[in-house]
């Protein structure tokens, strides 16, 4: 007895060793990688390495107060925020329109759906380089009107320098102005116009997912629920806004992170499209980071990009990791 | 006045016909129980009733307005799931409120009648709660109220006590039953099972594959089926089959059924006398065959002979499951009878229960009579 | 049979949609196929006269190499990372020991990261290694970056294994290789699918990578060089656009000839987080 005892205690020590020995590579391999190189990459953004050779002098956070100061970076952050709200609810409302579309028996569903769904598979890289033909100035969908006897746009998508802002001698901006909120009217606090094209092309590759995302989430709707609706006099459109939206919530949650946390990650989509644009008005945090890191070699600024990009990506991520597994914990 | 009446009406699926020229009229204020085994069309003909789905052919009128073409949620009924469809992220007083809300009621007026609905079906104290923190027996009662509050024309139940337990199933029969005797409202309720059916139904239609097989009050089904199916799917444990021969004439027929021989009163000869000769399935009720030491007083009994397989004690009544010659019955008696397993016993048919049917065409030959005291005065129209 | 007003605005807008989206396409496919005298701006949504594959010629002539560079990368890259992630996958739901669900909380995270933060490091790292550079540089990177979502993907997969089946082989006298190899392994294969196709299609994708630990042009998966191409004023747009076409045809296919298990997969709820 004492002896199986001892060889059944030593077994389970031995298989609970073997697991752990079979994900430690993976383990060691996102430690160092991932939580070591951020330290790492941290440690850059508080020394003066503004050369090619490394100096790992202190410096405190003035990197990050020269940052802040800094128009191009202010710049940047403004561009990030128009491009995530815009992109996010413009998948948001594609999305889910195309999914409650596609919901109702319709003829050819996969085909659509396919449709939707296949910019996904294409690199930003190819995505930023159509869109940057069809939305040029003197092309692309400016000329398409001439094909039905229109006349052509002259819009200037992403070369379109202007930067649409409440205006301080106007009726709104004296309003923010007596609020104290004056210094909202300013072009900082503006909507890059040329913002709107990379947003297009964005849209464009996205929207399919989340709308795939919705599909799968009205499906998981009982019908007993919507019949239920039905005979309690609620119209398809009512059933839309009462029954279905809100039992998605978990759904849009899901949307608004993935695509959030991508938007303010986005760089190959601006590099291969639009670059910093006129007056840095596609110019992003991503972009900067690399310019100047690679191609001008300040590292430690570069550094101290990254460590704010990722700040603000752990803001949005971190709290959703927690609510999603502790989710799943209680289910 | 809600009266509905289904006027030849089809539904089809491609080749399957999941109802079948369904004719059938449910007078106002009546409780008309649809019942049936599972995919005899019952499910579908009240959402056909309900305008969850369009029909293939025929009509439907509600309150004799021909109601085909209009949408659901127009068409003043309400109605009660199988697995209530209480919309989870609300409160339960908005699960009740929804429907008024979506007619734009005013929030007194919804909040007066909501308050009402909960106060009689006892569940004010859960209207801030969420569907999930709720009993099964509870979510139904919120599904009951948010039917109530609608004060419909018409109210239809989807087979509602399946999910509960067997306790407060008999106990919400009664309540149902109640809140009918209350409402004053048509009720059109849709079940497999005969017991709620037989207990809480004015009327009851039976269903099979689509079709109509007979509709009447419970006495009507009971003492009256129209056909074998209706015998055998009315009253439980099921009547006995027995196919035999009707042989005979005039005022002397007898069923012959090799080992079972049975003579016949004169009454009854008289009547089957024209099917001398026919193939026939005899029915029998097991309550129908009697241990001969407590034969009921007015029961005309005929002898049987039969050896018993195996006996249930039930408690207020022992099942005997006899075979007479090679033919098996089952036959509920006193539960002082002194039969046993093995044993060669006499029992008594009760020679008026005595069903017989045609065996080919399934129809009842003729109809016994319902006994004095279970009948009704009929019902005006 | 009447017409339902509802049902053909429905049409209306999904095929509206449906061209929308397949507009740069479109595009793209008629500005390959045009000759060069036919390729000028202003004429960009006519059909080609005929079928002419010049475009096709030069830009695969300069593509060339570089489309072989991502395959020497993504292969090898996709096939480890696979099974990381299925092996990862298989302990953290079959083998749980305590604390393995924070060790899957804090691998789950290396998914968000922006890898900017870790760029610089990264490259001095690899330098060291001696793979800066080199194709083999961008494997390596490309496997451990890509164990959070395969591990995530092969997890929630292998949770719809019952766990029944593995004690069963406990109980048989299976170790914990031998309930992999015999049990889990061969029920794998649509987990397979969706984390290789996945996989495949990011690492082609992927740009920050390759253009950060890559520098020569001959060594360049096919995502910088298309990038280059676009950038330079000598490159003709219409070569470009064929360009285009090229670098993105292999994960067109894996989508068109596989694409179902894509979707089955983030509608089984892959991307949930």
């Amino acid at each position: 007895m004492r002896f199986d005892g001892r060889r059944l205690l030593r077994r389970v020590t031995s298989e609970q060793a073997a697991a752990v020995a079979l994900i430690v590579p993976s383990v060691v391999a996102v430690g160092v990688f991932v939580y070591g190189f951020i330290g790492w990459s941290a440690l850059v953004a508080v020394s003066r390495w503004d050369t090619v050779r490394p100096d790992y002098t202190y410096v405190g956070l003035s990197n990050f107060r020269n940052l802040i100061e800094y128009f191009r970076f202010q710049i940047d952050i403004r561009n990030t925020v128009v491009f995530t709200l815009f992109f996010v609810g413009a998948c948001l409302v594609i999305g889910f329109s195309l999914a409650a579309l596609l919901d109702r028996r319709v003829w050819g569903e996969g085909l659509f759906r396919s449709i939707y769904l296949f910019p996904m598979a294409v690199s930003f890289i190819v995505t930023g380089v159509v869109w940057r033909w069809l939305l040029a100035p003197r092309a692309g969908v400016n000329i398409l009107p001439e094909k039905v006897g229109l006349p052509a746009l002259s819009y200037g998508w992403y070369t379109d320098a202007h930067v649409m802002n409440i205006h301080a001698d106007s009726r709104l901006g004296d309003a923010l102005h007596a609020a104290g909120l004056g210094f909202l009217a300013d072009p900082n606090y503006g909507i890059p116009v040329a913002m709107i094209s990379v947003v297009i092309a964005a849209t464009w590759q996205m929207s399919g997912f989340v709308m795939v995302m919705y599909l799968a989430g009205l499906r998981a709707i009982p019908d007993e629920l919507r019949d239920a609706a039905r005979v309690d006099g609620a119209s398809e459109a009512q059933i839309l806004r009462h029954i279905s939206l809100p039992l998605l919530r978990p759904v849009t949650l899901s949307a608004i992170i993935i695509l959030g946390h991508q938007s303010l990650k986005i760089f190959d989509l601006v590099m291969s499209m639009s670059r910093r644009g006129p007056g840095f008005a596609t110019d992003v945090p991503a972009l900067f980071m690399f310019e100047t890191t690679f191609q001008g070699n300040h590292f430690s600024q570069g550094a101290a990009i990254s460590i704010v990009m990722l700040l603000a990506v752990s803001l949005l991520v971190i709290p959703y990791l927690f609510w999603s597994l502790r989710r799943e914990a209680r289910l | 006045m809600a009266r509905v009446v289904y006027e030849h009406v089809t539904k089809r699926y491609g080749d399957v016909f999941a109802v079948n020229d369904l004719s059938l009229e449910i007078r106002d204020k009546e409780f008309l129980v649809l019942v049936g085994p599972s995919g005899c069309g019952k499910s579908t003909a009240i959402r056909l009733l309900a305008g969850l789905e369009p029909v293939t052919a025929g009509n439907i009128y509600i309150d004799d307005r021909l109601v085909n073409d209009i949408p659901a949620r127009d068409r003043d009924i309400a109605m009660v799931f199988q697995s209530y469809a209480l919309y989870p992220h609300m409160s339960v007083y908005d699960n009740m409120a929804f429907g008024l809300k979506m007619r734009g009621m005013h929030k007194d007026e919804i909040r007066q009648r909501v308050q009402q609905a909960a106060e009689a079906l006892d569940i004010e104290s859960l209207l801030k709660r969420k569907p999930a923190q709720l009993s099964g027996g509870q979510r139904q009662r919120v599904a009951l109220g948010r039917a109530i509050v609608r004060e419909p024309q018409v109210f239809l139940f989807d087979e509602p006590l399946s999910n509960l337990d067997a306790k407060l199933r008999v106990q919400t029969r009664a309540e149902l039953s109640k809140l009918h005797q209350r409402l004053e409202t048509t009720f059109i309720y849709v079940t497999h099972d005969q017991v709620e059916a037989m207990t809480m139904a004015s009327r009851i239609a039976v269903l099979k594959d689509g079709l109509l097989q007979q509709v009447g009050t419970p006495e009507d089904l009971y003492f009256r089926p129209d056909n074998v199916f209706v015998a055998g799917f009315i009253g439980s444990p099921a009547m006995n089959f027995i196919a035999g021969t009707l042989r005979g004439a005039a005022e002397e027929m007898t069923l012959d059924a090799d080992a079972l021989q049975v003579r016949l009163p004169a009454e009854r000869s008289r009547s089957l006398a024209t099917h001398a000769g026919a193939a026939v399935t005899i029915g029998i009720r097991p309550e129908d065959l009697h241990d001969p030491d407590f034969l009921p007083a007015r029961v005309r009994g005929y002898p049987v002979r039969a050896r018993v397989d195996v006996t249930e004690m039930m408690g207020n009544e022992k099942f005997l499951h006899v075979f007479i010659g090679t033919q098996p019955l089952l036959a509920r008696v006193d539960p002082r009878t002194r039969a046993r397993a093995g044993q060669e016993i006499e029992l008594t048919l009760d020679i008026d229960r005595l069903h017989v049917f045609d065996a080919t065409t399934q129809l009842a030959l003729d109809k016994i009579e319902i006994p004095e005291e279970l009948r009704e005065t009929p019902v005006r129209e | 049979m009447t017409i339902r007003w509802s049902r053909v605005a429905i049409y209306t807008v999904l095929i509206l949609f449906a061209l929308l989206y397949l507009m740069p396409i479109y595009v793209l496919l008629v500005t390959g196929l045009k000759s060069f005298q036919e390729v000028r701006l202003e004429q960009m949504w006519n059909l080609p006269s005929g079928l002419r594959f010049d475009s096709f010629r030069e830009a695969y002539d300069a593509l060339d190499s570089n489309l072989a560079n991502s395959f020497k990368m993504v292969i090898p890259a996709t096939v480890v990372s696979c099974m990381l992630g299925s092996v990862n996958g298989y302990v953290l739901t079959k083998w749980r020991f305590p604390g393995s669900d924070i060790l899957f909380f804090l691998l789950l995270y290396g998914m968000f990261i922006p890898y900017q933060s870790v760029l610089i490091p990264l490259v001095k790292t690899l330098q060291q290694l001696h793979v800066y550079g080199s194709l083999w540089g961008l494997v390596v990177t490309h496997v451990v970056y890509g164990i959070p979502i395969t591990t995530l993907i092969f997890r929630n997969y292998y949770a719809n294994i019952p766990t029944e089946l593995v004690e069963a082989a406990k109980i048989d006298g299976a170790s914990i290789f031998g309930i992999y190899r015999r049990i889990v392994f061969p029920l794998s294969l649509p987990g397979f699918v969706v984390v290789a196709i996945w996989q495949f299609t990011s690492i082609w994708n992927d740009f920050l990578f390759a253009v950060t630990v890559t520098s020569n042009p001959t060594i360049q998966p096919a995502t910088v060089a298309l990038n280059n191409m676009a950038g330079s004023y000598i490159v003709e747009w219409n070569v470009q656009m064929a360009g285009a076409l090229i670098a993105a045809l292999p994960t067109l296919i894996v989508y068109i000839i596989l694409g179902r298990f894509f979707v089955r997969g983030l509608m089984a709820g892959a991307m949930r987080g």
